[in-house]
């Protein structure tokens, strides 16, 4: 877990977030009038008090306190069983995974995956997607210590995919805020 | 009847012609693709798909998008049968029976005993709701303005009680949701809310990227930590015949689970994950030799199959009548179907009739094709349960993304998908229901025109709410949901 991007705080945290972005949308709301407030108003209101709730789960009664945090689950739930099942695969797995899924680098998977999805999404938006999407395939197949002929097969599928959306839905991927190479690619 | 029949007519010559069978064909191997990835299934892979439905036709755009649904149920049972994982929760109960098959040199028969038992459930469902459909027309078309933000909530309030994670983390994820879909022009006057003066949020937030941020992104964030399903090739061995006969001649288990699947479907928040079970139990009980299940026997997977693909026919009354969808798939479909103007309720059971019965008969025709790749291509698809999840992981990552751009050309959708991707995982993490944020994002601007509505009509009065049996109705359903988890724990007590 130490490479995990989870930590346990991020239970309060979360909550937390909650309460600030309804708050904010709470206050900013009485500004748009009574009509375009009251919407926003009122959802704001429930993720307040269900914020505040949680936040305070373990300084309250017996009975509200697990009506707040425990589940439900009246007649078992999609979600529940769908991790069930995939709590499985990776039980299964374990011991294989915990070496495989380790990758190059030092880094751990998740934490691996979410700075190359920010990186993805910057140099998308400076660069542009047509660009980064198979230099983000060819980085993640490189870490996860891919054979170089699937490195090489991703990164060409990749970059398949962005000249697709390119050429036939007409997409600006080719260029970003600070570089604009859709003049190469003129004439597609 | 016979006043549907020339809208059945209009919608079989829509399913039959052009470019729809395709869309069918395709959408139905995409979803065996996707279901037979344990980790990835019906939902993951019907949200990538959904932004690429843009440039189709609307009633294309949700036939190729419930025809992956309806693949990746029978998809689920691959990786079920040859390596003891269901691809999808609705094949778990597949496992008991159909692994124990594989084991013994069955595999072939056990996949297409699933595949034969899928049709033939999915085909007897869908019959059945095009018989009843004009009953549903009179139900839907009771419902107005106030019924319907109601109905919004009463579908928060059920998913947020039934899936994973207490009710008050439900609601505060569908709140969350609701109140996410204010940012931009309001609706009904023209007040620019949550801006920040920036022309990119005068459209507001797209449900389309949320739902791309909280199914692909979130999940593979989850999955990079997973590995490769399966380590070592399988064996394919058994008799494509026999499996179809199989499921042919078990006609009332056929019937008796399809049955149990689509009343389950019906159900928001319960679905295949719950209707496998429950039908794969009713079957042993009434066994003559209920001993003999669990150790390889057809008729478990047929009690499996036969109910998760009837659960995709019965999960669409309440998206398609109600707009409340049962599960994530349905909740994508939800959004399919706004996306591409066609409003779930009173209009999709009159004026749009015929798109209904098109996805409905396209559910019929998707049948027969799975019984067809069931019986040829599947018994060779191995190697499906061999894919590394790392292969998998930036493919849709650079889909997703690609995706959310084209949407409308609007950064604004990349940095939500961004964003929400990660408080996605820690929802799911902390156990906040991800499928009622989605309603909640899905249902919010429906739900506020509706308030809107009903206030303009009652001159600001919330009376509106309590004004009629159906309301009070409604409004009752609400309050019994939300408080049934503490009573419950009363009468345990």
């Amino acid at each position: 877990m130490s490479t995990s991007i989870a930590r346990p705080t991020s239970r309060v945290l979360l909550p937390a977030l909650l309460l600030l972005i309804g708050g904010f949308v709470f206050i900013r709301s009485f500004s748009f009038g009574p009509t375009a407030g009251l919407f926003p108003r009122m959802t704001s209101g429930v993720v307040i008090i269900g914020a505040l709730l949680l936040l305070v789960a373990d300084r309250l009664p017996s009975q509200l306190r697990s009506y707040v945090v425990e589940s439900a689950e009246l007649f078992g739930a999609e979600e529940d069983l769908e991790r069930d099942v995939r709590t499985g695969i990776t039980d299964t797995t374990a011991a294989e995974t915990a070496e495989a899924v380790k990758g190059n680098w030092g880094m751990g998977p998740q934490l691996f995956t979410s700075v190359a999805i920010v990186g993805y999404a910057v140099g998308s938006l400076l660069v542009g997607m047509l660009w980064v999407s198979p230099m983000f395939a060819y980085l993640y197949s490189s870490w996860s210590r891919h054979p170089p002929v699937l490195r090489v097969g991703l990164t060409l599928m990749a970059f398949l995919l962005a000249l697709g959306f390119y050429t036939v839905l007409d997409l600006p991927i080719a260029g970003g805020w600070v570089l604009d190479l859709s003049g190469l690619l003129e004439g597609l | 009847m016979s006043a549907i029949l020339p809208t059945l007519a209009e919608a079989a010559g829509h399913v039959l012609s052009g470019q729809t069978p395709l869309w069918i064909l395709v959408g139905l191997v995409v979803g065996i693709f996707f279901g037979a990835l344990p980790g990835i299934g019906a939902t993951l892979g019907m949200a990538i798909v959904l932004p690429l439905t843009i440039p189709l036709e609307g009633t294309d755009a949700i036939i190729l998008l419930i025809s992956i649904y309806s693949g990746a149920m029978y998809g689920g049972s691959i990786s079920a049968i040859l390596i003891n994982v269901p691809g999808t929760a609705g094949a778990a109960a597949t496992t008991f029976d159909g692994y124990p098959m594989s084991k013994r040199g069955q595999a072939i028969n056990a996949l297409t005993t699933a595949a034969s038992a899928s049709a033939l459930g999915g085909f007897l469902t869908i019959g059945i709701l095009i018989l009843i459909s004009p009953l549903m027309i009179e139900i839907v078309l009771l419902f107005g303005s106030p019924h319907y933000f109601l109905l919004a909530i009463l579908g928060l309030a059920m998913i947020s009680v039934i899936t994973k994670g207490s009710v008050v983390k439900g609601l505060v994820a569908g709140s969350f949701g609701l109140m996410l879909m204010t940012v931009g022009i309001a609706p009904t006057v023209p007040v620019q809310r949550f801006t920040f003066g920036s022309t990119v949020l005068y459209s507001g937030l797209s449900y389309i990227a949320i739902l791309i941020a909280l199914f692909a992104i979130a999940e593979m964030i989850r999955l990079a930590a997973e590995d490769t399903i399966a380590q070592e090739a399988v064996t394919m061995e058994g008799s494509r015949i026999a499996g179809l006969r199989n499921a042919v001649s078990h006609p009332i288990l056929v019937a008796k689970s399809a049955i149990i699947g689509m009343l389950v479907g019906a159900v928001p928040g319960s679905g295949a994950s719950v209707s496998n079970f429950l039908s794969y139990g009713e079957a042993v009980r009434s066994s003559d030799t209920p001993d003999a299940f669990g150790s390889g026997i057809p008729e478990g997977v047929i009690a499996s199959e036969s109910a998760n693909n009837g659960t995709v026919g019965g999960s669409l009354v309440p998206t398609f009548a109600f707009g409340i969808p049962g599960s994530g798939s349905t909740a994508v479909l939800l959004g399919g179907l706004i996306m591409h103007g066609l409003r779930p309720g009173p209009d999709l059971f009159t004026t749009q009739l015929d798109v209904t019965y098109a996805v409905l008969l396209a559910l019929l025709v998707g049948s027969l094709v799975i019984v067809i790749v069931g019986l040829t291509v599947i018994p060779r698809a191995g190697y499906l349960t061999q894919i590394d999840t790392h292969v998998i992981i930036p493919a849709i990552i650079v889909l997703s993304f690609l995706g959310s751009l084209a949407l409308r050309n609007n950064w604004v959708d990349l940095l939500t998908v961004v964003l929400l991707g990660f408080v996605g995982f820690y929802l799911k993490r902390h156990e906040y229901s991800v499928i009622a944020f989605v309603l909640g994002a899905i249902l919010g601007p429906i739900a506020e025109s509706n308030l809107y509505r009903s206030l303009a009509v009652s001159g600001g009065s919330f009376d509106i709410f309590v004004s009629d049996p159906l309301a009070i109705g409604l409004l009752l359903a609400i309050v019994g949901i939300l408080l049934g988890p503490a009573l419950k724990a009363a009468l345990t007590d």
